[in-house]
């Protein structure tokens, strides 16, 4: 089942790819001026928003399927939740990591949001903002307490060794946005600057 | 409350604390010499500076900090020290011994190194002050390659090696998510790049 459903994310992606790919080529004359590189970004763009308004519902779906037991879609298997590589069903779970499992869902639905406002963002054709820096700097924050919280999480359950991957990857996260911030900085004064 | 139920939050609020103190330091480092030096100036240093610690902390402190877990681990070893056991996963026998997890450990390995490596030459980028190049925009490409290679890598265990305990695949979903967003964005950088190079050369 895990292994169809990520065949099927993957076939997803690549199909998005050679479409992105296709209409990049189509435009031809005008993918090299400023006109078309914009337009590009918007098209990619409007791709992930896409993904993003399918991706969400079927998260909200899971979470409360889960919560009320029913089945995975278009599978007779209860919904279960895979938690640092034990497998809960909603009666099972002790109630310390339901509550830690739900604020991990908030935060993951929160950062879902500030992603699809990213998009949309990217799709009006607003590429580097204050706006889309909080966006980005979000995404840094969250991961690092989603780490937190599975920490937290290993000490409940008991678990094998979390890694600190995220932890790193918000870290490089947040110093990247910081850059993109501190250099649209320097563009605005250089831009004043007679 | 158990002291070490509170190690976590104490830790998280360091971090936390420890970033919004970064953000507010910009009053802190005015000096005589800035007010004379235009403003984009003290910017680029400070990006310099913290560019050049985060170089420095990879360079150094993560080869020191495996070290240290290699010698707690020896000293676990030779009985030394206890270190508490955790529970093995729901539903799984003697992951850690098994030959999947063995290889794949090795292959993580691997793909940590070359990530390890791409992320020293990125921050030896920004301390030289070269933000936004093309190659930056490589580095930081090839940083979301690494995590669709590794998503990729577990994928081919999950198919070519299947087993009933393949729990610790579960990684996998996250992979892909965040290999994808990093390419996104370094690809995006790239583009306004261009598009502002455009812009520069239109008179």
């Amino acid at each position: 089942m895990i292994a169809g459903t990520t065949l099927l994310l993957i076939g997803l992606l690549l199909v998005v790819c050679l479409v992105f790919r296709g209409a990049a080529l189509k435009s031809g004359a005008i993918r090299q001026t400023a006109q078309g590189r914009l337009l590009r970004v918007k098209n990619a763009s409007l791709l992930l928003v896409g993904l993003m308004v399918i991706c969400l519902p079927m998260s909200a779906y899971e979470f409360v399927g889960f919560l009320k037991g029913w089945n995975r879609l278009g599978s007779d298997e209860i919904l279960k939740v895979v938690l640092l590589q034990h497998v809960y069903t909603a009666a099972e779970m002790p109630a310390e990591v339901f509550w830690l499992w739900v604020v991990k869902q908030a935060l993951a639905w929160a950062a879902g949001l500030m992603l699809l406002r990213l998009f949309w963002l990217y799709r009006q054709g607003i590429l580097f903002t204050e706006k889309n820096i909080t966006c980005i700097r979000f995404q840094g924050y969250w991961l690092i307490i989603d780490n937190f919280i599975d920490l937290e999480l290993q000490h409940s359950i008991r678990a094998s060794s979390v890694s600190l991957n995220p932890l790193m990857l918000g870290l490089l996260v947040i110093f990247v946005a910081w850059i993109m911030d501190e250099g649209r900085k320097i563009q605005e004064e250089q831009e004043l600057t007679v | 409350m158990k002291p070490n139920e509170i190690h976590q939050i104490v830790l998280l609020v360091c971090v936390l604390s420890a970033l919004v103190f970064l953000r507010k330091w910009q009053p802190l480092q005015k000096t005589a010499t800035d007010e004379i030096l235009p403003k984009a100036n003290p910017r680029m240093n400070r990006i310099q500076k913290v560019s050049k610690g985060i170089r420095i902390f990879l360079k150094y402190g993560i080869p020191l900090m495996i070290a240290a877990f290699l010698v707690v681990t020896y000293l676990a070893a030779s009985h030394q020290m206890t270190l508490p056991k955790p529970s093995p996963p729901s539903g799984s026998g003697d992951v850690q011994h098994s030959d999947t997890f063995q290889v794949w450990s090795i292959l993580n390995l691997v793909v940590y190194l070359f990530w390890y490596r791409t992320a020293l030459k990125l921050f030896s980028f920004f301390e030289k002050g070269i933000l936004f190049t093309g190659e930056t925009v490589r580095c930081i490409q090839i940083l979301g390659g690494i995590y669709l290679i590794r998503f990729l890598v577990q994928l081919g265990f999950f198919c070519f090696a299947p087993s009933s305990d393949s729990h610790w695949l579960g990684a996998g979903y996250s992979d892909l998510f965040t290999g994808f967003l990093i390419i996104f964005i370094g690809w995006l950088i790239d583009e306004a790049r261009k598009i502002q190079e455009e812009q520069d050369l239109t008179v």
